[in-house]
């Protein structure tokens, strides 16, 4: 029974919800509303519960003196909370600078090693048929390299560098990720479309379903 | 004594912190680079910590949303009645969730409330994606040509019945996904990367300082 | 003063009656003329009282320049200006009047300097000479203060530029060039009357119609934007039809068309291969990065390599960067555990939630190397492999850098078709092999599951996809035919 009326629920709030291809209208933003009331509850539970509790309580609580230097995080925890009021928001100035100052190492390493280097790397394969694997691939191999190269230029040399020497050579190669860009937000877009359809899909199996029972 | 007072003051707001942000950061670097017993400790404590922080963040930005609109239902501003139903849900999630997120309310309402509204909302975009399509990708030069035709190859390719129109048709797909458009996005991510190591770099230097208020970086 | 062009040598503008003169003569020097001939011919008596009025005036003023000069011309003054007295004042006029049509760059001849020009200025230099200015006496304080020459301080040099050769500033160093298009005196040139173009001339007898037009009342014209936007809506609404009835008749016909038509792309396959490849017992880090929002197209992923999984043997450790990816993940484990005969728990281990910043998947790997995390791992190299279902590029990417760069996990992903272009450079990256394997969407799913033989909701819901993708391609076909046919139209018509 409570099943039932569980499907009921879920059924008319995503009802509720497609009202909104009709006209903007007070049931949808009510639906709206839950949404955000509901997420907001929900992850304050799952942050207080997954984070704080095993990250720092649990040590605190389980031996303060030998895991003392949780203070550390519990003292900078506290003063962010202050940022909530203006006039004493200075006291928070020092978790920010943690935060940052973490989070900037770790994006210089990651940007380094993860992304900047291995995509360079990637593009500095094998233009030879024989090491490549084939003519098909090297060919494919040089595009890549040239439309990469184009799309840098594009993007650092749309201002500047008319003149002087190379500067045809700039113009061409933006010229080229110019294209290479074109192209490559047509693929965006299409996989975009392509998403959002397979999400509905998924509603309307739902819809028709669990609530409706006409589909098995 | 007032003048030692607002050195203590400055130094509060703006010299600690950027002494801390560019002390813990090269250690965080280092400890990312290089492989040492004590460094990796310290690291590894760091961490923790800045998941603990962050967690407070979130926290603060939460409450931060339950305030603004209870603030709305006091002041009866426009649509303080929606409001009310969102403080009342988001309520009643965190007092179920005092014994946990797994706890039988939270667990059904996120099932049945929360899941589905999402779910609904992010499908509709497929409805508004497709009257854009059709305002919007309009050829009216040969830019747009190349964009359409993207599209639209991939649009087909993806599916069986692109195949069902020939075997080319998915063969050119991949093409498109894994030549130009991954050329293009190479791009973009080493030209994000670039940019990603210069901010990191100036608020490891003290150049960049977005710890500090308005206020406090004119100092 | 109305601009209008003259040929040279007339004296009174045709259209607003104003005086002409020769360009290159000052006003002031010419004297008010006679009237014209025209008036002159029609005299009555007020007329002629009006033009000897008239020119009485104009004579009147002369007469007092003349007096003036004459007052002067005594004899006592320089050279220069007695040779001005000389020269007869009335002859100006009829100077004026009869000039010349000037040549380009040619000088009218009262600004001709008189031939005996440079016997003047030497005449005048020898009268300053022979009266011989006394020098001044200068008291001794005063020569006292006279500056000291100072050494390094040039004396003003003689002043750069060529010397001037001709005209009243002959023999002078330093002075500015005439600018040449002050000098040139410009010829009036008639200008040839514009004739409007016939699409000039249409487009101004539209604009008077519509000027001449009376006001529409602003009833009508609310009206007609009803309509116009009850169109532009049903438009849309007919949109939404079509695109519900090709998602919805497929599913609700069961059709199972693709399940035979299917290709199955190069990185869903080298994902399966990765998994097949896996050792017993092996340890996995499942990522569950999304949200409810892309959940269609995320938990079939997630259904079908976690069942892959199990059926390996291998131990899931499974956590989330979002805060409902945790509970999400949750519902698909227990389900796929339980088919598998495990208890709640058993064979698999959730960690949560940790926060979905740079610090969240490094301190994961971390934390596993540290006691009380996990019993299954003694650290990150204990990791077999690391599966990621990145609902958005972001999720995707903090693993890449933070876990599989700097400890070298292998790493095969899931992702939602929005984030498949931000991952494939990842994937095809064939010098360091940073993804394994690359799974898409709701698309991807299906693939897997054709490739694992257990047919599911993801291959079901595959028909629909591709009615729909059909449909909007012949959205955006309709949509560019309608726009250029009304171009055609406007075109024939415009």
């Amino acid at each position: 029974m409570s099943e039932v009326f569980a499907v009921w629920i879920a059924a008319i709030l995503t009802l509720m919800v497609y009202s909104y291809l009709l006209a903007d209208n007070p049931l949808y933003r009510l639906a709206q509303h839950l949404f955000v009331g509901s997420s907001v509850g929900y992850a304050v539970v799952v942050v207080v519960h997954n984070v704080l509790r095993p990250w720092l309580f649990a040590p605190l609580l389980e031996d303060a003196t030998a895991n003392w230097p949780y203070f550390l995080p519990l003292l900078l925890g506290l003063l962010l909370l202050t940022k909530a009021r203006g006039s004493s928001a200075w006291l928070g100035n020092s978790s920010l600078a943690f935060l940052f100052g973490v989070g900037a190492a770790l994006a210089i390493g990651g940007a380094l090693l993860g992304s900047f280097l291995p995509q360079i790397q990637a593009s500095w394969v094998s233009v030879l048929p024989g090491s490549a694997g084939g003519g098909p691939a090297a060919a494919n191999n040089i595009l890549l390299a040239l439309g990469t190269i184009g799309t840098l230029s594009y993007f650092y040399f749309t201002m500047g560098v008319r003149k002087g020497p190379g500067s045809g050579f700039v113009r061409v190669s933006s010229t080229v990720g110019r294209w290479v860009l074109l192209i490559t937000f047509g693929a965006i877009f299409g996989n975009r479309v392509m998403a959002y359809v397979s999400l509905l899909i998924e509603r309307i199996y739902f819809l028709l379903g669990d609530w409706l029972g006409l589909v098995g | 004594m007032r003048r030692i007072g607002r050195a203590v003051s400055v130094g509060l707001r703006r010299s600690l912190p950027m002494a801390m942000a560019m002390a813990i950061g090269s250690l965080m670097l280092l400890d990312f680079f290089f492989d040492e017993a004590h460094i990796n400790a310290l690291g590894g404590f760091f961490l923790e910590s800045t998941v603990i922080i962050v967690a407070f963040a979130l926290l603060l930005g939460l409450l931060n949303v339950l305030t603004v609109h209870l603030r709305r239902i006091i002041k009866r501003e426009g649509g303080w009645i929606y409001s009310i139903a969102l403080v009342s849900i988001a309520l009643i999630v965190i007092i179920a969730g005092i014994p946990g997120p797994e706890s039988a309310g939270v667990t059904w309402i996120f099932d049945h409330i929360q899941f589905p509204l999402q779910a609904a909302t992010f499908s509709l975009l497929a409805f508004f994606v497709a009257t854009a399509a059709y305002r919007g990708l309009r050829v009216r030069s040969l830019e747009a040509l190349a964009f359409v035709l993207t599209a639209v190859i991939v649009l087909i390719g993806q599916v069986p019945v692109g195949r069902y129109l020939g075997e080319f048709v998915p063969a050119l797909k991949d093409w498109i996904l894994n030549v130009p458009s991954t050329a293009g996005v190479r791009g973009i991510i080493i030209g994000v990367a670039l940019g990603t190591i210069a901010t990191g770099v100036r608020v490891l230097m003290g150049f960049d300082r977005p710890y500090t208020s308005e206020r406090d970086s004119t100092q | 003063m109305c601009d209008t062009p003259h040929p040279a040598g007339i004296t009174e503008c045709t259209q607003c009656g104003a005086r002409l003169l020769p360009l290159g003569v000052s006003p002031s020097e010419v004297p008010l003329e006679p009237l014209r001939p025209a008036e002159q011919s029609t005299p009555s008596r007020e007329d002629e009282g009006a033009v000897v009025e008239e020119s009485d005036l104009g004579e009147g003023e002369i007469g007092e320049d003349v007096g003036v000069a004459e007052k002067v011309g005594d004899g006592t003054g320089p050279p220069w200006l007695r040779k001005l007295e000389a020269t007869p004042v009335g002859g100006l006029a009829e100077e004026a009047a009869g000039a010349e049509k000037l040549e380009r760059g040619e000088l009218p001849d009262w600004l001709e300097l008189p031939p005996d020009f440079d016997e003047m200025l030497s005449e005048a230099a020898l009268i300053a000479d022979e009266e011989g200015v006394a020098a001044a006496q200068i008291p001794p304080w005063l020569e006292a203060l006279r500056p000291e020459p100072e050494e390094g301080v040039e004396e003003p040099a003689q002043a750069a530029g060529p010397t001037e050769a001709a005209g009243l500033l002959r023999g002078i160093r330093g002075t500015l060039g005439i600018e040449p298009i002050l000098a040139i005196s410009r010829r009036s040139v008639p200008v040839e009357p514009v004739a409007p173009s016939t699409a000039a001339q249409e487009r101004a007898e539209l604009f008077g119609a519509v000027v001449r037009e009376p006001a529409r009342p602003g009833v009508m014209i609310a009206q007609r934007r009803r309509v116009e936007t009850l169109a532009a809506s049903s438009a849309r609404w007919m949109m939404y039809l079509i695109l519900a009835a090709a998602a919805v008749v497929p599913i609700l016909l069961g059709s199972r068309w693709s399940e035979t038509n299917m290709t199955v792309t190069g990185g869903t396959t080298a994902m399966y291969e990765a998994i097949e490849g896996l050792p017993q017992g092996a340890v996995v880090l499942v990522s569950h990065d999304y949200d409810p929002g892309v959940a269609g197209e995320m938990i079939p992923q997630a259904r079908v390599v976690l069942n892959h999984l199990l059926e390996r043997g291998a131990q899931v450790i499974s956590v989330s960067l979002t805060p409902e990816g945790a509970r999400l993940s949750r519902r698909v484990l227990d389900e796929v555990g339980a088919s598998h005969g495990y208890a709640e728990g058993e064979g698999y281990q959730t960690l949560g939630y940790v926060v979905g910043v740079e610090a969240g998947p490094r301190a994961v790997v971390e934390a596993l190397a540290t006691a009380g995390w996990s019993d299954l791992v003694g650290g990150a190299e204990d990791i077999a492999l690391i599966v990621e279902f990145a609902g958005a590029p972001e999720y995707l990417r903090l693993w890449l850098e933070q876990v599989q760069g700097p400890y070298g996990i292998p790493m095969v992903a899931g992702v939602s078709a929005t984030a498949d272009p931000f991952a494939r450079p990842y994937y095809r990256n064939e010098a360091s092999r940073q993804l394994m394997g690359l799974m898409t969407g709701l698309v991807g799913a299906a693939e897997y599951e054709l490739l694992s033989g257990e047919a599911g909701p993801a291959l079901a819901g595959m028909d629909s996809q591709s009615v729909v993708h059909v449909a909007i391609v012949l959205l955006i076909l309709v949509g560019n035919v309608a726009y250029f046919g009304g171009r055609l139209r406007g075109r024939k018509s415009g």
